[in-house]
């Protein structure tokens, strides 16, 4: 009796397990982790976003708050503890500024991925040609070497460094080029609800950081980066919701990479 | 946590404690302890996040890669921090669910639902009586049942001595046989 009990618990259990797949495959896992960051397996009614959500400890905290204030936990739970309200709320967050990335890499790109000289109003003729080249060659690969091939030419016709290329959060996903010399500055606004880290190069030969930072109180990261030698490569940062103690919150990772490629 | 950049990880010219050696047990280990996980908790979406979790504890940085790095099974320390993950996910569940039946007036029983392929009728009737049970006596029948664990081991993953593994399977042992008894008188 107890043999054929544990027999059927072996044949269920192995059946069972063998019924699922991860749906995330082991290197993609593998890269997660190794970026610091974790990517939430596909549920129901979720999207896989650039975003990620993590909705443990933001209960966590709605728990503990529950022990202590028994008087309030069912308002909590409303906020918190229902997993279709809160998952969806933060799924929806994260939708929304992916989207906004989306729409913005659209229809700005030009704006975008641009010299300062150009978002300052004060171009000249090369730069408003990259701003324009940039709008309208696409959302990808295309507006980054738009980009980079005006400014290209500015320089070839001024003889001097390009200026340098400022990238900013809208820019997730893109592909730039930059010039062997050229700076790349890159500017993540967290604007007082996020929190972003200091934006890193992937291959610090190739693309020299030479100057980072991040606010923790607004949430805004800046780096600057030198392109020293032909290739490509990435630059990558995250950011983490700014959540004030003792209240309940989305605590998703949002990650922001853009691709470098630097040419002679 | 902060994010460690590739440059300051070392690559996969560091040795062991690179990111080839993580990447090494991802590829052997995350399957199976995905589906480890997934047993335990009854919800294979929440045993990947579980598994990642674990991962980032064990070999998220460079100096905790290194260090597990170290150690003679890896693999082993790898699933007890599972474990461990699953059954505090387990027991804030249990919390979840009766603030959730006090403020939404539903049952507890109402878990997370199972994602991927269908279960067969069996697995599913065996994996309903296994979730039906205390999250220890839960992860004590998954370890011994589905990972063929001797109960030294057991215990090591669990934290606790032989003869508590040797208890808290006898008690889910009882339990099983009376939910899965009862399953198939009502079926027959």
């Amino acid at each position: 009796m107890a043999d054929e009990l544990e027999d059927r618990l072996r044949r269920g259990l192995s059946a069972a397990a063998s019924a699922h797949e991860p749906s995330l495959r082991a290197d993609a896992a593998a890269e997660a982790v190794l970026r610091g960051a974790q990517v939430h397996a596909r549920r129901p009614g979720w999207d896989r976003l650039g975003a990620v959500v993590r909705p443990g400890p933001a209960r966590n905290r709605l728990l503990a708050g529950l022990v202590v204030t028994g008087a309030v936990a069912a308002v909590a739970a409303l906020l918190v503890v229902r997993p279709s309200t809160n998952l969806s709320t933060a799924a929806r967050s994260a939708r929304s500024s992916a989207g906004a990335a989306h729409s913005l890499s659209g229809a700005g790109s030009g704006a975008s991925v641009s010299s300062p000289a150009a978002s300052n109003g004060s171009a000249g003729a090369s730069t408003g040609s990259a701003g324009s080249a940039g709008a309208s060659g696409g959302s990808t690969a295309g507006s980054g070497s738009g980009v980079s091939g005006s400014s290209g030419s500015s320089a070839s016709s001024g003889g001097q460094t390009p200026p340098p290329l400022v990238v900013t959060q809208t820019d997730q996903g893109r592909t730039v080029s930059l010039r062997v010399g050229q700076t790349l500055e890159v500017r993540l606004a967290g604007g007082g609800s996020q929190r972003w880290s200091e934006p890193r190069s992937a291959d610090a030969t190739m693309l020299e950081e030479t100057a980072a930072s991040a606010n923790s109180t607004t949430g805004d990261a800046s780096g600057t980066f030198v392109a020293r030698t032909p290739g490509s490569t990435r630059v990558s940062s995250d950011a983490r919701p700014i959540c004030p103690a003792g209240q309940a919150c989305p605590d998703f990772v949002r990650l922001w990479t853009i691709t470098v490629d630097v040419v002679r | 946590m902060e994010r460690a950049g590739p440059s300051d990880r070392g690559g996969d010219q560091a040795g062991p404690a690179g990111d080839g050696f993580v990447r090494g047990l991802f590829g052997a280990h995350w399957v199976g302890l995905c589906r480890l996980a997934g047993l335990i908790l009854g919800d294979f979406a929440a045993a990947e996040e579980v598994v990642q979790e674990a991962f980032m504890k064990t070999c998220g940085t460079p100096s905790a890669a290194a260090r597990l790095a170290q150690l003679d099974r890896s693999d082993l320390y790898l699933r007890t921090t599972v474990v461990n993950l699953c059954r505090s996910r387990l027991r804030r569940r249990s919390v979840e669910a009766r603030v959730n039946a006090i403020a939404f007036r539903r049952s507890e029983t109402d878990t997370t639902g199972v994602s991927g392929r269908p279960e067969p009728d069996e697995a599913k009737r065996v994996t309903g009586a296994v979730r039906s049970l205390p999250p220890r006596q839960r992860a004590a029948v998954v370890l011994r049942y589905y990972e063929d664990l001797p109960e030294a081991d057991i215990a090591r993953a669990l934290g606790c001595s032989v003869g508590t593994v040797k208890s808290q399977l006898a008690k889910a042992r009882a339990s099983l046989a009376r939910l899965l008894g009862e399953e198939r008188t009502t079926d027959g």
